[in-house]
């Protein structure tokens, strides 16, 4: 492995007392050096090329794309679908978070692992099914309005911005509902208590003492919604391109496929990068001055037995309320995308001499196409989730335990893929891999292998940040006092501790790899589909049914992933990384 | 030539300077116990013994080789210089066994497997933990763990360890045990042990000889413990060894009359002081102001005022059982005084608020401007010791 190939050389010259950098040393400069490469080396070339056109300075291409009606127009919609998306869906996040964890509203183990399942799952797999079932003319719900009513427009039209924005909440207002349940759970109870025993009435606790107490969980659940929803790109690409409705996303992907990759048009497509950048960064500012969120220590580590809120007469319509919603939200679009995946073609109506298994015989045996597909991404979510692993951990290593005077640089680069839009990244590493430094990756599979590990380093260095942490410095000093060199200290005590954290890293990479689109809807090639790929150019091209199968074995795949991810990470609660204080 | 000669080395951390030209020479097959308030930098001179963090200035050598140089950068790995290390969290490896924590040292030392096996179960059966070699430490108790982390150390290195405030986690009775079996240990294997701690009582159990350290990282005396107690060089060391009692007093005309506001009494000189011969033939002034500093046992409580003695007024009196704790005003200076139950139910136990006599003649006296100790040249109170103090 290079991870360690390159410092062997340098823990050697140190063991022989030679002065030279040493093993710490040459992890810090091997991480800085390949995080430039692949994080830094794009977005610096989406500025230069932006501004830049053979070495002159060209002002004139920039400010025709910012003018240009279309591009504005994007830009606002992008703004529009975000704002409602991350305003609703907050709430909404909120909304269930408040009545799981504070209220004792009846099922809820099972509410709240069904409100995750839509953090598994793309987005744009919700697209699909909601245009399957509220399609103009042939979503499935709209034929059966529009008969039994007999008007001719349909009870509500999924292609447009109300759907894009509907679907987006839908898939996205867990990540607000997963910070503010945990922020609850932990929340020490007896700030509610005593302010009830004060005389405060129940509204006025969770207005002045709960809500308060939680917006920093909010705040954070909030923006993650937001970068979120301005970088993404399925959603609108399946249900905004046929009434030509487009997002900043959608828009470069639109442009860089019509200009066939013509350098002009990558140009294009790089100065819109940086208009999406903006428009990231000044959201996130806006955010921040609207959110002035106090750092509150009140919440602690340990669970704790909260009050909870006796609902009364509204418990079983609550109940209700919630059942019915999830059966929207999750249920109904997963049912539908799996029936669909087994009718003999799509519109015919759900009934058994209409159901088939000939598309699964297609998919997984007759199309080339889609079999290369499911290869191409098992390749890919396999080999980034081990090499962005190891590159986390090494990263992970060098700011927490090395903690070098540079490490605040490593610590930005290896975050700022978090914050940037696949897209973006993607546009990036075209301009850097594909003839640019005397290496041309275009059209290969490695290229889409070095964006995914772009992309998702960030996530591998949180994963390993988190379990370095909790090895104390002390154990890998006390091999060294029994004898152990720097780099045996490393592969005898803190590997193998660590080691739980590395596997449920993996799988925190392999499986969005598994279902990713936004990136490697850019960089494919005849040969390189992904798996997220074909499933929407399969639905794009008209094959509904065949993708429809595709995306159930797709989620069959990350289905399968997530048990042995929760399998793994409950291995991890069970063992004592700390050294026993 | 010491064992271990720690020479003049500073060490910082960014602008901030934790130790600043400490010099400290260990003996060979001593326990040397180095005491001191919490962050005054014990830890940071363990951790560039071993070879954890570099020195900014000075060297250290251990047995005559040196391995850590400021001046000619030499470095030693912490692994080349066989010291063994209790660590404070003990940090036995919780992936490992016991057994295979303590092999662990033999088999970067490449000793034979069955060679390995032996030594080990021996180090086990030395800190008494022959039974609980297939354990995980997660399944061990505090004081078990640190038995384990005692038996890792005593394999990798049979010339050095180093324990850092390792038995501080345990309970009293744990704590006593240990001590004893460190001493234990020492006395069979031999070892040099350096012995990092803040608790002044372990350290005076189990130290042939202590070091003083104050907050800011500097020595301020070395010696046995015998002569840290009677003898501390200065008030720091007087105070940090125990409960204190210090009154400022001002010797005039051949009295000694206490500082301080309102009522302000004189009484006789103690016996030191009236000599007024001090060590390097310097004398006392006629005229000089000085600290008194007496500990709580060492005053006699006296039912009356006595001539030349001086007069308290007792405030609170409490039964500890095998003492009596009182705070009685002087002036305007309360003194913590005990008194054991014994004599105090003999002669009858003082009335809050009733007055009562002081005898202070066995204080000692540090300079006011520099708080050393006067130290005298003739035997006068037999308690005062004269042995250089290796500084």
């Amino acid at each position: 492995m290079t991870l360690f190939g390159k410092n062997r050389v340098s823990g050697r010259e140190r063991a022989m007392g030679r002065k030279g950098p040493g093993l710490d040393h040459g992890l810090y400069i091997l991480s800085i050096v390949i995080l430039v490469i692949t994080v830094l080396l794009p977005v610096l070339m989406i500025a230069y090329n932006t501004f830049f056109d053979k070495g002159n300075l060209d002002w004139e291409m920039f400010r025709r794309v910012v003018v240009d009606k279309g591009n504005l127009k994007s830009v606002w919609n992008t703004i529009i679908i975000a704002f409602w998306v991350t305003l609703i869906g907050t709430i909404v996040g909120i909304f269930y978070a408040w009545l799981i964890g504070r209220s004792d509203i009846p099922l809820k183990g099972l509410m709240k692992s069904m409100f995750t399942i839509p953090y598994m799952f793309p987005p744009f797999f919700g697209a699909m099914a909601w245009s399957l079932l509220l399609a103009p003319r042939s979503g499935y719900i709209n034929r059966f309005f529009m008969e039994v009513t007999g008007l001719s427009s349909p009870l509500f039209n999924m292609h447009s911005l109300a759907g894009i924005i509907f679907v987006e909440i839908c898939y996205y207002f867990p990540f607000v509902f997963l910070q503010v349940v945990s922020a609850l759970e932990r929340m020490d109870p007896t700030l509610e208590e005593s302010a009830r025993i004060a005389g405060a009435g129940q509204g006025y606790v969770i207005r002045r003492i709960t809500l308060p107490l939680v917006l920093p969980a909010i705040a954070a659940g909030a923006m993650l919604i937001l970068i979120s929803s301005l970088s993404h790109f399925g959603v609108p690409a399946i249900l905004g391109f046929s009434q030509n409705i487009f997002t900043l996303p959608t828009k470069i992907y639109q442009l860089i496929r019509r200009s066939a990759g013509s350098f002009q048009g990558i140009r294009e497509g790089a100065a819109l990068s940086i208009l999406l950048i903006l428009v990231v960064v000044a959201a996130l500012y806006v955010q921040k001055k609207i959110l002035k969120t106090g750092h509150y220590d009140i919440i602690k580590g340990k669970s704790m037995r909260p009050m909870l809120i006796k609902l009364r007469g509204s418990r079983y319509p609550l109940l209700v309320v919630c059942m019915i919603s999830l059966g929207i939200i999750v249920v109904l679009p997963l049912a539908v995308v799996i029936l669909v995946g087994f009718l003999k073609a799509y519109g015919l109506p759900f009934r058994m001499e209409n159901f088939t298994l000939r598309n699964y015989q297609y998919i997984l045996f007759r199309s080339k196409m889609v079999v290369d597909s499911i290869r191409n991404s098992l390749f890919l979510s396999i080999s980034s989730g081990i090499i962005t692993m190891f590159l986390g951990v090494m990263i992970a290593y060098v700011v927490v335990k090395v903690k070098p005077k540079g490490k605040g640089l490593l610590e930005i680069l290896s975050l700022l893929p978090y914050s940037m839009p696949g897209i973006v990244l993607a546009i990036g590493v075209i301009l850097v891999w594909s003839g640019a430094f005397y290496l041309n990756l275009y059209n290969t599979i490695w290229i889409i292998l070095i964006a995914y590990i772009a992309r998702y380093v960030s996530f591998a260095m949180k994963s390993a940040s988190a379990s370095l942490e909790q090895v104390h410095y002390s154990l890998e000093e006390a091999a060294r006092s029994c004898g152990a060199t720097h780099l045996e200290s490393l592969r005898d005590i803190t590997l193998p501790l660590i080691r739980p954290g590395m596997v449920a890293g993996f799988f925190l990479i392999f499986l969005p790899g598994m279902r990713e689109l936004t990136t490697s809807v850019l960089l494919y090639g005849p040969f390189t589909r992904t798996l997220g790929v074909a499933i929407y150019s399969m639905n794009a091209e008209g094959n509904t049914v065949q993708s429809s199968a595709l995306a159930t074995l797709a989620i069959a795949i990350i289905v399968l992933g997530n048990q042995v991810l929760r399998w793994v990470t409950k291995e991890r609660k069970g063992g004592m990384i700390k050294s026993n204080r | 030539m010491a064992f271990v000669d720690i020479n003049a080395i500073s060490v910082d951390y960014g602008d901030h300077r934790i130790l600043d030209k400490l010099t400290l020479a260990v003996r060979e097959g001593e326990i040397l116990a180095l005491v001191g308030p919490s962050s005054c930098g014990k830890t940071t001179l363990m951790r560039a013994l071993c070879g954890f963090i570099k020195i900014s200035e000075g060297s250290i050598t251990l047995q005559g080789i040196t391995v850590s140089d400021a001046a000619s950068r030499q470095f030693t790995a912490p692994e080349k210089r066989r010291i063994g290390v209790v660590f404070q969290d003990y940090a036995v490896w919780p992936h490992m066994t016991v057994l295979e924590n303590i092999i662990y040292p033999l088999r970067k030392q490449r000793v034979p497997k069955g060679e390995a096996l032996e030594r080990a179960r021996k180090a086990l059966a030395q800190v008494k933990m022959a039974d609980f070699g297939n354990r995980l430490p997660s399944q061990l108790s505090g004081g078990q763990q640190q038995r384990v982390a005692l038996a890792r150390a005593l394999v990798s290195s049979d010339n050095l360890i180093v324990l850092d405030e390792p038995i501080t986690n345990l309970d009293a009775k744990l704590r006593e045990e240990m001590a004893y079996e460190i001493r234990n240990l020492q006395a069979r294997a031999g070892v040099t042990v350096l012995y990092i701690t803040h608790d002044q009582e372990t350290a005076m159990t189990l130290a042939d000889r202590m070091v003083i350290m104050d907050k800011k990282g500097s020595i301020h005396q070395i010696g046995t413990p015998e002569e840290v107690w009677t003898a501390p060089t200065d008030k720091f060391v007087f105070e940090f060894l125990g409960v204190s009692n210090f009154i400022p007093v001002r010797l005039e005309q051949g009295k000694l009359r206490i500082r301080g506001e309102g009522d302000v009494q004189e009484g006789d000189l103690p016996p030191a002081l009236r000599s007024g011969n001090l060590e390097g033939g310097e004398k006392i002034s006629e005229i000089e102001d000085l600290m008194l500093a007496i500990r709580p046992m060492d005053i006699v409580l006296k039912p009356k005022s006595e001539p030349g003695k001086f007069t308290g007024t007792v405030e609170r009196v409490t039964y500890l059982g095998n003492q009596f704790d009182y705070i009685v005003a002087l002036g305007e200076h309360k003194l913590r005084v005990q008194q054991e139950s014994y004599s105090a139910f003999s002669q009858g136990i003082p009335e809050e608020g009733s007055s009562c006599g002081l005898d202070l003649s066995t204080s000692v006296f540090y300079r006011t401007s520099d708080s050393r100790r006067l130290s005298f040249s003739s035997a006068a109170s037999g308690q005062v010791n004269r042995k250089e103090t290796n500084l």
